[in-house]
């Protein structure tokens, strides 16, 4: 018991002053962005009921989030996911609003989730949210926002990925297969597990043609004009069809923003979110080996909240991003001018201004509390402070050598 | 990021099969043999380097991406799962997952089960998918001991051939899966390594599934 009030549960971490200013910048820039693309920012509680987050198709798996009983009796969670909550807020309280609606938010989230995650159990979560677009303009939109953010911070060597729900689940429909082993295979492909998959089209009997696609999933991968032209060799239904010719115009678009050098196509790109139904994404880079955006389009998601929208959207990961710009050595706070006042000569009234004078441009400017020479040296090198200064009777601002 | 595509492999026997399989592939594997106490050790004449870690480790390292590949038994997959990619069943370091008990413990049904296990997770969702409810005493070695001693009913464990459990006097009383060394990589890894990543993994399938053949 006396440890415990020293350290912190598992999974939660102080940010200590460095951090606070890198998250600020990263923060203000994803949301200076977001802005500039016309999205306005709005923000749910931390506190929702269990069963908002529960219930299909939302996120199914309830043993990961944090529950506390209210007191009446209710199970709440803190949230641990932005997009649900987003959903709720617009069908809810936004209907008559001026569409395509478009949201953005920044917010912790609190979940056990390995990929976005690893050990963390509370992070955060900056994303946009556009309402109402149906056609693959939507989709192209929430890529270019997306890419854009992320380049707006100067992150480096980009990879988004793309795939879609759909190409997938007319694919699993031609199979006919039982929920159960449909899931069995759908995780195999998550993992990317062809020796499992095999195994499975065997044991399931999956006609040979269907099997070789099925078995050739997991690697079909890479640019888009390489998977593109290598699924067409394979025999596919309209569904199907349908969906890569939707993946192939949002690609499109995006080419001739100019972003499309950065994009890719993953078609066995399982989501582990349920609520996806169109073109889905993931962006990370080669020097952080971990997912840093994901999103996609949940046409179904408000129909759970009685209103009948179309909606697209993507989350940054804001810790796995710092972390990424920290490797790439490609993100830096600059410094302000840290000025401090010695002293000031008797004068009523007359600080102020000289204070508001020093401050012009930004400068930090502090009074100084100390009176040993020697400990205001050593303030002076450990704060970085670049002037010592007093102020005298007539207002002026002398320098002073401290050396 | 690291330059050459680099490999961890679990130490001891999957080491040994993982290195007699990359020479047989063709590569140079003398400093595998004789690391001299060297960490990172590097193919010559091929854009590789290999680690060598604890099974548990491997999958962490590869988890974060500081390995891009790692060869690790489904065991240690199946007690820890990790969000990477398990690309091929390498068919070397087989065995299985059992339960084994002294053959009185095969016909009392009991309420409640006492599992002595080095896998706590693996135990407790084998049972729990039986419907069996029961207590997981965490071992860290000779698990066989457990049943002996009165510390356990039964124990579910890794049984190569059976020999330690005959020994004591105990059976395998059911089969839970087949274990063997499995290739795993990372998620983002074999994004934007795809080509070289593909390369080595074709060669080791390749080579795995021609010595499975011979065994």
């Amino acid at each position: 018991m006396e440890k415990r009030k020293m350290f912190l549960p598992q999974g939660v971490q102080d940010l200590l002053i460095d951090d606070c200013l890198l998250r600020r910048k990263i923060e203000d820039q994803l949301m200076e962005t977001f802005n500039q693309w016309g999205y306005m920012e709005i923000s749910s509680p931390t506190l929702e009921y269990y069963d908002l987050f529960t219930e299909p198709p939302m996120l199914a798996d309830g043993d990961n989030m944090f529950k506390m009983i209210d007191t009446n009796g209710k199970i709440l969670v803190m949230r641990p996911d932005c997009t649900i909550p987003m959903a709720r807020i617009v069908a809810t309280k936004m209907k008559n609003f001026v569409y395509p609606l478009k949201l953005c938010y920044v917010e912790n989230v609190y979940r056990i989730d390995r990929e976005q995650s690893d050990q963390k159990r509370e992070f955060r979560q900056a994303g946009v949210e556009l309402f109402g677009v149906s056609s693959v303009k939507g989709d192209a939109e929430i890529l270019v926002t997306a890419i854009e953010s992320l380049k707006s911070l100067g992150l480096e060597n980009l990879t988004v990925e793309l795939g879609h729900m759909n190409f997938l689940s007319a694919f699993f429909e031609s199979l006919e297969l039982e929920e159960e082993a449909k899931q069995q295979i759908l995780r195999l492909l998550e993992e990317k597990n062809i020796t499992g998959i095999q195994e499975m089209a065997e044991i399931h009997g999956i006609q040979k043609e269907k099997a070789r696609l099925l078995v050739r999933l997991p690697r079909m991968f890479g640019t888009p004009q390489e998977v593109l032209s290598e699924v067409k060799t394979y025999l596919l239904t309209e569904d199907m069809e349908e969906a890569l010719e939707e993946l192939k115009q949002t690609i499109e678009m995006v080419e001739e923003y100019g972003l499309g050098e950065c994009l890719g196509i993953d078609l066995g790109m399982v989501s582990q979110l349920e609520y996806y139904t169109g073109v889905t994404f993931k962006g990370f880079t080669k020097d952080l080996g971990a997912i840093i955006l994901s999103g996609g389009r949940y046409d179904k998601l408000l129909g759970k909240f009685g209103m009948d929208c179309t909606a697209t959207g993507f989350a940054i990961v804001v810790n796995k991003l710092t972390k990424a710009l920290k490797i790439q050595n490609n993100i830096h706070v600059p410094k302000r001018k840290h000025i401090l006042i010695l002293d000031t000569q008797y004068n009523i009234g007359a600080v102020k201004d000289a204070v508001d004078e020093l401050r012009e441009g930004g400068n930090i400017v502090e009074f100084c509390m100390l009176e040993d020479p020697d400990k205001i040296r050593e303030y002076m090198v450990r704060r970085q402070v670049d002037e010592l200064v007093r102020i005298k009777q007539d207002g002026n601002i002398e320098k002073i050598d401290m050396e | 990021m690291h330059g050459k595509t680099r490999l961890a492999l679990t130490k001891g026997r999957l080491e040994k099969d993982t290195v007699q399989l990359l020479e047989k592939s063709g590569l140079n594997t003398d400093i595998l043999k004789n690391p001299k106490r060297k960490l990172i050790l590097d193919i010559p004449g091929y854009p590789l380097e290999i680690i060598l870690l604890k099974g548990s480790d491997v999958a962490t390292y590869v988890e974060h991406g500081v390995a891009d590949l790692g060869v690790v038994g489904k065991d240690i997959l199946l007690e820890n799962p990790k969000p990477v990619y398990e690309v091929a069943d390498l068919g070397f370091g087989a065995c299985r997952m059992a339960v084994a008990g002294p053959p009185a413990a095969a016909e009392n049904g009991k309420k409640l089960l006492r599992v002595a296990s080095k896998y706590p997770w693996i135990a407790r969702n084998h049972f729990e998918a039986k419907g069996q409810s029961v207590e997981i005493i965490e071992q860290q070695g000779s698990v066989e001991l457990a049943p002996l001693m009165g510390l356990s009913d039964v124990i579910v464990d890794i049984v190569e051939t059976g020999n330690t459990l005959k020994a004591n006097g105990l059976i395998i009383m059911e089969e839970i899966l087949k274990i063997s060394a499995r290739l795993i990589v990372n998620k983002v890894s074999y994004k934007t390594r795809r080509v070289e990543m593909n390369a080595l993994i074709d060669m080791m399938e390749k080579q795995a599934a021609e010595k499975g053949d011979l065994g």
